[in-house]
């Protein structure tokens, strides 16, 4: 090689030792001399970023924060809080590109950016000089681990560009979206100015006027973007701009948020970061619409009402929690200056159920203008009236305490007439509760997103459909088991088609699926698809006249009824808002309930489209109604033993039939639950149903035996509801009353153990969604059913502690004895740890211990806890083959049992969680009390454990 | 930025089996000091650190098994990451026994705690063990090609690329031409390069 010359070729090898010596050395002074060559050598030895990467990780952690807090010295930082040390915007400002401007930190695109703004989940906001068109800029930079992600990617662009067609001044104008970068960004302007959050972390509650002026645009912006089928997903006071010096708010992360829960959703369900602001059916994985951005919207209006967010736990889970079932204390309650008006506006946004919620965010933009300029001129300007009506409604609203209860977290899913008859018998129903919630953790979401209204789905595993569904624009989401699904169309539509159709879900997670318009939609005429050499699919072949989506006739009949439904709901639910007394509003409960008219309707399609899906679809409908709405001889109760005879009438053969059990069954006082199970044991010809089904029976009767024991106190608290309850559900009340006094329970449990015994026979080998298979169910249901006996000697519990020491019941005899049976939902159980210790020290002295059967889910946790002195009780880790309160029964809520110093095993109690109060052990405080009372009354001889009439004495004591 | 690599199945198979130490050797030498640093970096004193690696190390041993019965298809590298940083995110709000004197009543300890996984700690400390995991890579990388190199071409690479010596000093310094300064850093970048997606490919 002549070492004027350069040749290229050469260069690898001698990169690999490769070339003879001779022409090595030529290399190495053409090098000397060619600095052309010198760079093509070392890009050719590894990439630019492996070179950064080289330089900054051999470097240690020295090299890495030396270029960060440089480059942060040198840039305006707006906040402190993200210091020197923040990785992620270490990472962003690395890969910025070189610039030859003195004053910029780096260059992204055509922008200077001349400092960090803050880091968020998405990522990293810059301040930036735009010099095409001489502005200051904010660039919002994707974060480079979520940037790793293709379908991140993917969203961040989509939704940053649907975001862009919201032009409102309260929503952030987006100039230019750049998603084909290596790390995708988007282009805003540069508000000067501070988050409400911030305003709120420094200032506390805000004035009202304040109040009233951010909520109000805040609701306009989101208006706008409601207009446009774009939800938020994640209004928060840190999403909301204050511009300084100007009364302007600013809504930003304009539907982002989504993207980051894909990326950070994880194995356990759990979602990262704070979900403070999420709705209840956020917080679910349901389906989302407007009305979500609604309640975030009342827990922001709260903020800034109390200066803090309205259910704040100490972990992720416990704030879940507490969206979901918890009532925040009212506003009223924690600021004395706030209406009591504007505390009714914030509780019904914040409605537990999204139709309960105030109607849509124009009106409630408008409702809250009307209120400011209320507050602005108090003398002419009255308060609006759809305000002084929510005031109205408010103190006639029954049963709403403000004491957190379990019962009253119930209440609030239950419309107001099923509550009279659930209150009576919540120990069976929030049982049930805890099927469903163990159930749901076996499931993943999965997310359907639409550019086009109306698109029949089908979503099919193993060839097998699983569910059918229509779908509207924007998002669509359902709850399925964890598993390998196609999501198709269902049918022939023209013009539109899945995106990446076949997923696989884990357990927690959520999948996307994106219905797609083809580019045709536009102008088929120069469908560019063809044009640019695409391969162009089938169904982007598109007709000129586009016909309208083509339903089967069930499926039209079924979809005009789930659209007469909707209307007559959206009536119930404005003339309840807008009944002024007490009569009227029954009158409108009476006559005006979907749930009442809709029955008969869909029992009718059902007849005309015999056998199909959408029948059997419309039939499973009419029970849903029934269970909401209470009633056996309600017009909703009737349409419910109607649905369930024609199901074993005309569906029996159907598969799958197990998955809809907890619709139609629900236990022993729901009108023709068991006739549905006994059909489907004997009838179905599948295996896997008969045993679902037959567990179910049991399971149903095992809640029935539980009542046994506490048969006094129930029927107390039947009679008493009895009283309250209106008078259209009086016999309902004296019925289940009857049906309980008569109840052989000797007979109940017999008729139990034969369906144990066929379970364990027939159905052993069975997978079953619960227990693993049907002879895992048959050993433990019969435990529960035959061992945990209220009133008798406990089960003996042998186990290993988790010093690995052997414990067994038995030998704390003479002690009551405290079973916390933690289940393995969480991953970890922290918030448990504190309550239980006060209460261990609190009977440190009694003849008391405390027994924690804990969650298998953190042994690591629980190891450690324990090593730092935390858990002075002594603690049971869960076996890792099947939670030992599978055997107890248990499969809810934390649950205790109290075995008592005789070895008698007392009624079950519950140990509720309640977010920021923690645990509370104040059922089991009561119990021990009442205990440890007798136990002194007696003096502290030992007595038999056989006592006889110790039963019967019990019951006494409850019945009291 | 390269993806993060996945878990060899294999090898997390063989860690299941808890008599093959040998295997379980390989997966724990390569993520403990990950975790080490990351704890470090978010302010742990250097034995908590050391502790924390080892019980998150526990924490996996113990629940590989759990995990692959659920039929998770979560990438294991992402699993691992969730772990770690629970166990961190926890190890760090928490306080230890000995300082929680005086106020005991369960309302103080709240008061005392901090928020706990903000989202922003997250997204940082998931951004570190990114970071710390590449590192690993790239200190195990360099070991290996140190020892394969001639130590002068080792120590250009080291004063130009690591300690950010201008190329021009480093010829100056160790008396050769500017080219073989070029071509020495050229190379062992060349081959560390390839050892760094020799070992991602291992990890795989």
């Amino acid at each position: 090689m002549n070492q004027q010359t350069c040749n290229l070729e050469l260069l690898d090898a001698f990169l690999q030792n490769e070339l003879d010596e001779i022409v090595e050395q030529q290399v190495f002074r053409h090098l000397d001399e060619c600095s052309d060559c010198r760079e093509e050598l070392e890009s050719r030895a590894a990439e630019q970023s492996a070179w950064r990467e080289a330089s900054d990780l051999l470097g240690g952690t020295k090299v890495a924060n030396r270029s960060a807090s440089n480059a942060l010295n040198r840039g305006d930082i707006d906040d402190s809080h993200f210091s020197a040390r923040s990785p992620q915007i270490e990472l962003v400002l690395q890969q910025l590109a070189p610039t030859d401007d003195p004053e910029s930190l780096g260059r992204i695109g055509g922008y200077e950016v001349t400092g960090v703004v803050g880091a968020g989940g998405m990522g990293v906001v810059l301040k930036a000089h735009d010099r095409s068109l001489d502005r200051i800029v904010a660039v919002k930079v994707m974060s480079p681990h979520l940037a790793c992600s293709g379908s991140a990617r993917k969203r961040f662009a989509r939704e940053a560009k649907a975001a862009a067609a919201v032009l409102h001044p309260n929503v952030i104008a987006i100039h230019s979206v750049a998603s084909e970068d290596a790390n995708p960004y988007l282009v805003m302007p540069y508000v000067r100015g501070a988050s409400l959050q911030k305003r709120i972390d420094s200032q506390g509650p805000l004035p009202l006027k304040d109040t009233l002026r951010i909520a109000a645009q805040i609701a306009a912006g989101l208006a706008a973007a409601h207009e446009q089928g774009l939800v938020h997903r994640d209004i928060k006071p840190a999403n909301i701009l204050l511009e300084e010096g100007v009364e302007r708010v600013t809504i930003t992360d304009f539907g982002l948020a989504r993207a980051v829960d894909d990326a950070s959703m994880t194995r356990s369900g759990v979602i990262a970061g704070t979900p403070q602001y999420m709705s209840p059916e956020q917080t679910r994985g349901e389906l989302i619409d407007a009305r979500s951005d609604l309640f975030s919207l009342g827990s922001v209006l709260y903020a800034m009402c109390t200066g803090r967010s309205p259910f704040r736990a100490e972990t992720t889970y416990g704030v879940l929690h507490r969206i979901a079932n918890d009532r925040p204390t009212p506003v009223c309650d924690i600021n004395s200056d706030v209406p009591k008006w504007l505390g009714h506006i914030i509780e019904r946004l914040m409605a537990k159920r999204p139709e309960d919620r105030l109607g849509s965010s124009a009106q409630v933009a408008e409702l809250l203008e009307g209120c400011l300029a209320h507050v602005q001129q108090p003398a002419a300007i009255p308060l609006p009236v759809g305000v002084q009506a929510l005031a109205a409604q408010a103190q006639r609203r029954p049963g709403e305490v403000s004491k957190p209860s379990r019962l009253k977290a119930l209440h609030q899913r239950i419309p107001p007439f099923a509550k009279y008859i659930a209150a009576a018998f919540s120990v069976v129903a929030l049982m049930f509760a805890g099927v469903l919630i163990v159930l749901e953790l076996e499931k993943g979401t999965l997310t359907i997103k639409s550019e086009v209204e109306d698109v029949p789905l089908r979503v099919v595993q193993e060839e097998k459909t699983v569910k059918q569904m229509t779908i509207v624009k924007g998002e669509n989401s359902i709850r399925v088991a964890s598993g390998q699904y196609v999501v198709e169309i269902d049918g022939d539509v023209d013009g539109v088609y899945v995106d990446n159709g076949a997923l696989t879900l884990s357990r927690g997670a959520v999948e996307i699926v994106h219905i797609v318009k083809t580019e045709a939609d536009f102008d088929y005429r120069f469908g560019d698809t063809g044009a640019i050499g695409e391969p162009s699919e089938p169904e982007e072949i598109f007709q000129a006249d586009n016909p309208p989506l083509q339903l089967s006739p069930a499926e039209q009949a079924l979809s005009e009824l789930e659209a007469e439904y909707n209307r007559l709901a959206s009536t119930y639910q404005q003339a309840s808002e807008d009944a002024t007394d007490e009569v009227e509003l029954n009158r409108v409960y009476e006559a005006m309930d979907p749930r009442h008219i809709m029955p008969s309707k869909y029992l009718a399609m059902e007849e005309k489209y015999r056998g199909t899906d959408e029948g059997l679809k419309a039939l499973v409908q009419v029970c849903g109604m029934a269970r909401s709405v209470g009633g056996v001889n309600s017009a909703a109760g009737q349409g419910r033993r109607e649905a369930v005879t024609r199901v074993i009438e005309h569906y029996l053969q159907r598969e799958d039939l197990e998955s809809i059990i907890a619709t139609l069954g629900g236990g022993p006082f729901v009108p023709q639950s068991d006739d549905l199970l006994q059909a489907l044991v004997e009838k179905s010809p599948f295996r896997k149903t008969q045993a679902e089904a037959l567990i179910a029976q049991i399971i149903f009767g095992k809640e029935t035996l539980m009542v046994e024991s506490q048969l006094p106190k129930v029927l107390a608290a039947v009679q008493d509801r009895m009283k309250e309850a209106p008078p259209t559900l009086r016999d309902e009340f004296e019925q289940r009353l009857k049906t309980l006094e008569r109840t052989d329970f000797n007979q109940m449990r017999r008729d139990l153990n034969e369906k144990l015994e066929r379970l364990a026979k027939l159905y052993s080998d069975v997978s079953v969604e619960h227990y693993g298979t049907g002879g895992t169910a048959a050993q433990r249901l019969s435990h529960a059913i035959n061992k945990v006996l209220i009133g008798q000697p406990a089960p003996e519990l042998e186990a290993f502690d988790i010093d690995g020491k052997p414990f067994r019941l038995s030998e704390l005899r003479g002690k009551h004895v405290v079973l916390m049976f933690a289940q393995s939902v969480g991953d970890d159980y922290g918030d448990m740890y504190a309550p239980m210790r006060q209460l261990v020290a609190k009977y440190r002295q009694a003849p008391v211990r405390v027994v924690g059967i804990m969650s298998n889910a953190d042994q690591t946790h629980l190891h450690a806890a324990a090593k730092r002195g935390d858990l002075n009780w002594i603690v049971i880790p869960q076996p890792l083959n099947g939670p030992l309160q599978l055997d107890w029964g248990i499969e809810g809520y934390p649950a205790v049992y109290i075995v008592d110093a005789e070895g008698t095993l007392q009624p079950p109690l519950h140990m509720p969680y309640y977010g920021e109060g923690g645990y509370d052990t104040q059922e089991i405080e009561d119990a021990l009390d009442e205990l440890l009372k007798e136990h002194h009354k007696k003096g502290a001889a030992v007595r038999s454990p056989n006592n006889l009439g110790h039963d019967a004495r019990r019951r006494r004591r409850i019945a009291g | 930025m390269t993806q993060f690599p996945e878990t060899r199945d294999s090898l997390i198979i063989q860690v299941k089996d808890p008599s093959n130490r040998d295997a379980w050797e390989v997966f724990a030498d390569l993520y403990r000091p990950v975790i080490h640093r990351t704890a470090l970096a978010r302010g742990m004193q250097d034995a908590d650190a050391q502790d924390l690696a080892q019980q998150v190390l526990i924490a996996v041993a113990a629940s590989i098994a759990r995990w692959e019965k659920s039929g998770e298809t979560t990438r294991f590298r992402h699993w691992l990451r969730r772990v770690a940083r629970n166990a961190i995110i926890n190890a760090v709000s928490r306080r230890p026994p000995d300082q929680a004197t005086g106020t005991s009543s369960f309302q103080d300890l709240l008061n005392q705690l901090p928020e706990r996984a903000g989202n922003q700690h997250d997204v940082e400390t998931d951004s570190l063990i990114e970071m710390e995991y590449r590192r690993e890579l790239y200190l195990r990388a360099a070991e290996s090609v140190r020892t394969d190199v001639d130590p002068m071409t080792w120590r250009a690479f080291e004063m130009t690329v690591i300690d950010g010596t201008s190329n021009a000093d480093a010829a100056l310094k160790l008396g050769k031409s500017i080219g073989t300064i070029y071509a020495a850093r050229s190379r062992v970048m060349k081959r560390l390069r390839t050892a760094v997606a020799e070992i991602e490919e291992a990890q795989q």
